[in-house]
């Protein structure tokens, strides 16, 4: 019983899932309409969990993605700007958007792959550029569209479950598959821990860069269309800014390493529900987002402590 | 005595690096310190500097016993390093670098003038002409290693500390940097000396030691000792009786040539190599520290861009640097660094063991993964507790049996072994070892690259020796006398020095 | 033609004013040239600042919340608690430094990765911030009006006070850079950081003072932001970091541990931030003189600027080996 606590203690989607049944337990306990909450919490939180989704994937491999808010805006503004000025489908309009933050994904991972520019300052040219391209795209002001098969993305239902619910559990089984059904996980995880390890025992690890970006940017530009759909227009100023923030936040607490090498795909999920729970019952307590900001600090502080504490108690063992 | 280490001990985890070593300079002199890598050369040289703490022993500086909590604290005893690794800034200035953290200063910040005339001062000591404001990154590596030098001498150090000075250099550079070495001592200067060129440390120092596996072995006045008795203290070598294999119906040179390397040169081989690794057979490969034989195998297996020749295996030629051919056309290797090389070391035993195996974007199946991978774990004999556990946490042994074992799910036709019994306990030593002789047996070439010498000549048929960076003769380890070997390691000119 | 090589930003800039002067009468003028320094003051001291903490190998990613943590400080101070000017800022730059101060040290003494640290910086900065004041906090009292209203007259051309405290923050930075061992010393710990130990550079010491100089930058950059607007905002100064990052980047400071001799040529690293954020600043006149370009093409022609600066970089590192 002893040992099987300690593994739970020591599993990497642990504090995660710690906070998110705290919070959850707090919210049970002192609001009557408790369901509402939680559906609340998965349908506003939506966009940051699949972007968590790709950040995992990309932190995996060693990397970062800053640019993640930016193709959000670029496909909200694609996908208005299709909606209002093409007669396209809807079908259509999410997949062309997919596809854009695909190759914008590409772009970021040809970047670092091929070019040998590191992540971070790679992936902040498309951060600077892409909010300006979304407005290029939209003409400049916000775009508002009355499209219901659309607008079903993030608000219709399918036998009572909210379709965002239904998105992100679509989601996260498709890219938990991909990642535990398939290789590309493992390989993710080989490229992150040791890059000229995995090369010398014959990995391609350009092309597993590029996947884990292009995935990571296709994510992206789902969650910019969730938001889209959502309220209806595209406001290519403002959709997703920081969220990129948000997304590498969920991933660390949920037991992701920036050094690379640790994939979590539930442990993401978890840390952006608890991110999530955490600003909904600090507004329902009625305290605003200065103080969701600061707990936010303090959590990312405590989580790579204990991660430092942890690797250290790891290496001296062995 | 001006320095004198008494008794310095230093354990890493699981690692003894230094057992109760002793070390002493005079002034005026040139006291060498050679060892194979894992000696506890740099490691003594790094407490003696300040650059690792002393846990165990006493460093004593003219009579009194001292301590350095960093290198800082070194310089300013008169104790300056010429590290291994250069130490520079490559952005900065010439002027810039020599100064470094004692830049000098007048009233308002540093003196820049007086920065640029101490430099070239510094620099004019060992009769060099630089522009001082180019970025020090700009020159050639000799001579960012000469200005390192200047640096330690201008900190009127007493006691200079080069660690391989010479291994980058060329024969001319190297031969300038030894005059200087004597003309220090002439000054009173105590020069300790780290290096692997026998010729070099034959010709420059009064008095050599010799360290093996963190133990001092002994100290040897040059004029009492020969170039081939240092190899063997060295490596460790009793007159031993050396099991002689010959395997296989046919003896070696009938069975046809798999791998294939003609006029190999690149970066760390200078003259062209030709390497030619027969189908069940051990091709030893035998070399001092800094011969070339790592280098060899990184250009065979891509890990490094050849600039010249080319490697053939089963009659198709590989890319140059590229990796994924080689493995692809049935190529393995396990590479000396295991830590930094080969393995991952946060993952799991069982994901380290299918690493070579498993094919991009491939289905996974749990279930054949375990069975694999406990297939491969028990093959080897790898023990761990359980096949999820990290690598990390393996001993040395286990540790290179899983870089084995992974190749072998591949089922290569060649496998490129690099010091595969580095740092490995006697059993799982045995166990390598016969299970090189069994895939040889199975019709798989091996080129085994050792610096234990024994560990050479009793597991190859024919043992490939390099000396100074290129391949100087192929012996037959059935023929050829110990001594051959020894003395073809040791290079030309093995009659007693004066 | 070294200066050329050192500093690629400079053709850039020259070639991007030639266009707008070719294109645009009137664009080619002394105002125009000077009001740059006024509006890129609050990214231009928030940029010197990051290229301290770059040029050392690290990462800021709180100087954006620390400068609007400042100007609403500088607020508080002067319209609530009765500071005299003097007084209100110099607390508000101790404090910044000392934002600064303590991320470097989590940073250093807890071997932290800078990025997480800096970003827990922005959420927490921010945070206190908000919770300071929601709104903007106007700033009213006359002494400050009389500040801010300084300026200097070039002929048509009027160096307004923001950029007044620009060109003093560079120029005094610049000094401190050209006469002071510590950039040498940041040099050193970004360009390898082992061998700066080993050649007896205070590592910690000098990390510190660089995290420390960029909280004090983005307080003084926070200063400019309050002499601008005339007030302190808590949401003012988003992305600032990141922008002032590009900036750095474009004049030629390399990002990371184990740069190539790329950051040795661009050395100083503030001359070359300067003229990044020149080239933003005449990025932007050139599509606010074109007239009909959408402010979208500001960010797509910074963004392009970054790229094409990261691969010369490239080529031109490929090219020196």
């Amino acid at each position: 019983m002893r040992d099987r606590l300690r593994r739970l203690t020591r599993a990497r989607a642990f504090p995660a899932a710690a906070a998110l049944c705290v919070l959850l337990a707090w919210n049970a306990l002192s609001e009557v309409r408790f369901v509402g909450v939680l559906a609340d919490i998965v349908q506003r939180g939506a966009p940051v969990l699949l972007l968590a989704l790709g950040q995992t994937l990309v932190l995996a491999t060693g990397g970062v993605d800053l640019s993640v808010g930016a193709v959000m805006a670029i496909s909200s503004s694609l996908a208005a700007i299709l909606l209002t000025q093409t007669g396209l489908p809807a079908g259509a309009v999410i997949a062309i958007a997919i596809a854009v933050g695909l190759a914008l994904g590409l772009w970021n991972g040809a970047l670092i792959a091929y070019l040998r520019i590191q992540p971070i300052v790679a992936t902040l040219v498309l951060l600077t550029a892409g909010r300006g391209i979304a407005q290029l795209i939209s003409g400049g002001g916000i775009l508002t569209f009355r499209r219901p098969e659309f607008g079903a993305l993030a608000n219709g239902s399918f036998l009572g479950v909210p379709a965002s619910v239904l998105l992100v559990a679509v989601l996260y089984a498709s890219v938990g598959f991909l990642t535990r059904g398939t290789t590309l996980g493992f390989h993710l995880e080989a490229v992150g821990s040791n890059e000229r390890a995995a090369r010398l025992s014959g990995l391609r690890v350009g092309r597993i860069q590029l996947a884990a970006f292009g995935l990571c940017g296709a994510l992206a530009a789902l969650a910019g269309l969730v938001v889209c759909a959502d309220v209806g227009a595209a406001d290519a100023s403002h959709v997703g800014l920081y969220l990129e923030l948000d997304a590498i936040l969920a991933a660390v607490i949920g037991g992701a390493s920036l050094s690379g090498g640790k994939m979590c795909i539930t442990g993401a999920l978890l840390g952006a529900l608890a991110n999530q729970a955490l600003t909904t019952t600090l507004l329902l307590g009625g305290l605003g987002t200065e103080t969701a900001l600061c707990v936010k600090a303090a959590a990312v502080l405590l989580v790579v402590v204990l991660q430092r504490v942890a690797s250290r108690t790891g290496e001296a063992q062995a | 005595m001006l320095l004198e280490m008494r008794g310095i001990g230093k354990r890493f985890p699981g690692v003894v690096a230094l057992d109760n070593v002793d070390f002493d300079v005079r002034a005026g002199e040139v006291h060498a310190l050679v060892g194979e890598n894992g000696a506890g050369k740099s490691t003594l040289i790094k407490i003696l500097t300040g650059a690792l703490a002393l846990e165990e022993g006493a460093i004593v500086l003219d009579g009194r016993e001292v301590r350095f909590p960093d290198p800082r604290a070194a310089q300013r005893a008169g104790i300056a390093a010429i590290h291994q690794e250069l130490t520079r800034i490559p952005g900065l200035s010439v002027a810039e670098n020599l100064l470094l953290s004692r830049e000098p200063r007048r009233a308002w910040g540093i003196d820049r003038r007086a920065m640029r005339e101490l430099a070239r001062a510094a620099l004019a000591r060992l009769s060099l002409e630089l522009d001082v404001d180019q970025p020090i990154g700009s020159f050639s590596y000799s001579t960012q290693q000469r200005v390192a030098i200047a640096r330690a001498l201008d900190l009127n150090a007493r006691v200079i500390v080069l660690d391989e000075p010479t291994a980058s250099l060329d024969r001319k550079e190297a031969e300038a940097l030894l005059a200087l070495l004597g003309r220090l001592k002439q000054d009173g200067l105590a020069v300790v000396f780290i290096g692997h060129r026998l010729d070099e440390i034959i010709a420059v120092a009064d008095r050599i030691s010799v360290l093996r596996n963190g133990k001092k072995i002994g100290t040897f006045e040059r004029t009492a000792v020969t170039k081939l008795e240092l190899v063997e203290h060295m490596l460790g070598r009793e007159p031993s009786m050396t099991r002689r294999v010959q395997r296989g119906p046919q003896p070696a040179p009938e069975r046809s040539v798999l791998l294939e390397a003609r006029g190999l040169r690149g970066p760390g081989l200078e003259a062209g190599c030709d390497v030619a690794l027969r189908e069940g057979e051990v091709l030893g490969v035998a070399g001092l520290l800094g011969s070339g034989r790592s280098e060899l195998v990184q250009l065979l297996f891509g890990a490094e861009r050849r600039s010249a020749g080319s490697v053939t295996l089963a009659g198709k030629t590989l890319a140059a640097g590229d990796v994924r051919a080689a493995v692809d056309a049935g190529l393995g290797c396990s590479p000396e660094e295991r830590q930094t090389d080969a393995l991952l070391l946060e993952l799991s035993v069982r994901e380290n063991l299918l690493l070579v195996v498993s094919r991009a974007f491939a289905r996974r199946s749990p279930n054949a993964e375990r069975a694999l991978a406990l297939e491969l774990a028990v093959r080897l004999g790898v023990v761990c507790a359980d096949l999820d556990q990290p690598v990390r946490s393996l001993s040395g042994g286990n540790q290179q049996k899983v870089i084995l074992a992974r190749w072998l799910a591949a089922r290569p036709k060649a496998m490129l072994l690099d010091e595969p019994t580095r740092g490995v306990d006697v059993g799982a030593r045995a166990q390598i070892e016969a299970l090189v002789e069994q895939l040889a047996d199975d019709g798989m070439a091996v080129l085994l690259v050792s610096s234990d010498l024994d560990e050479v000549l009793s597991n190859s048929e024919r043992v490939l020796v390099l000396h100074a960076r290129r391949s100087v003769v192929l012996l037959d380890v059935a023929d050829a006398s110990e001594a051959a070997v020894l003395e073809a390691m040791a290079g030309p000119g093995v009659e007693r020095s004066a | 033609m070294k200066i050329l090589r050192r500093y690629p930003a400079l053709i850039a800039l020259v070639l991007l004013v030639a266009l707008g002067a070719v294109l645009y009468p009137g664009f080619l003028s002394a105002r125009v040239a000077v009001d740059l320094f006024s509006d890129g003051a609050v990214l231009g001291i928030a940029a010197l600042g990051a290229t301290c903490v770059l040029i050392c190998g690290g990462l800021d990613l709180s100087i954006g919340s620390v400068m609007a943590g400042s100007s609403v400080l500088l607020a508080v101070l002067l319209e609530r608690a009765g500071f005299g000017p003097v007084a209100a800022v110099l607390s508000v730059l101790a404090a910044g430094a000392a934002c600064g101060l303590a991320q470097g040290a989590c940073i250093h003494f807890l071997s932290l990765p800078p990025f997480l640290v800096t970003l827990a910086g922005m959420f927490l900065f921010r945070g206190i911030a908000l919770s300071a004041a929601e709104e903007s906090i106007a700033i009213h009292a006359p002494v400050w009006g009389t500040l801010s209203g300084l300026e200097i007259h070039f002929g048509p051309a009027v160096l307004r006070a923001p950029g007044l405290l620009f060109v003093v923050a560079f120029s005094m930075l610049a000094l401190v850079a050209r006469r002071s061992a510590l950039f040498r010393h940041l040099h050193a710990l970004g360009g390898d950081e082992r061998a700066a130990f080993l050649l007896g550079v205070p590592v910690c010491r000098t990390r510190l003072i660089a995290y420390a100089l960029s909280g004090f930058c983005a307080s003084l950059s926070g200063v400019a932001f309050a002499l601008t607007a005339s007030a302190g905002s808590s949401v003012s100064g988003a992305g600032l970091e990141l922008e002032a990052i590009a900036a750095a980047v474009v004049g030629g400071v390399a990002l990371g541990p184990g740069r190539g001799r790329w950051s040795g040529k661009s050395r100083g690293g503030l001359g070359g931030v300067l003229l990044g954020v020149l080239l933003f600043g005449v990025i932007a006149d050139l599509i606010l003189f074109q007239g009909t370009l959408s402010a979208g093409w500001t960010r797509v022609a910074m963004g392009a600027m970054l790229l094409a600066f990261l691969a010369l970089e490239r080529l031109l590192s490929k090219h020196s080996k």
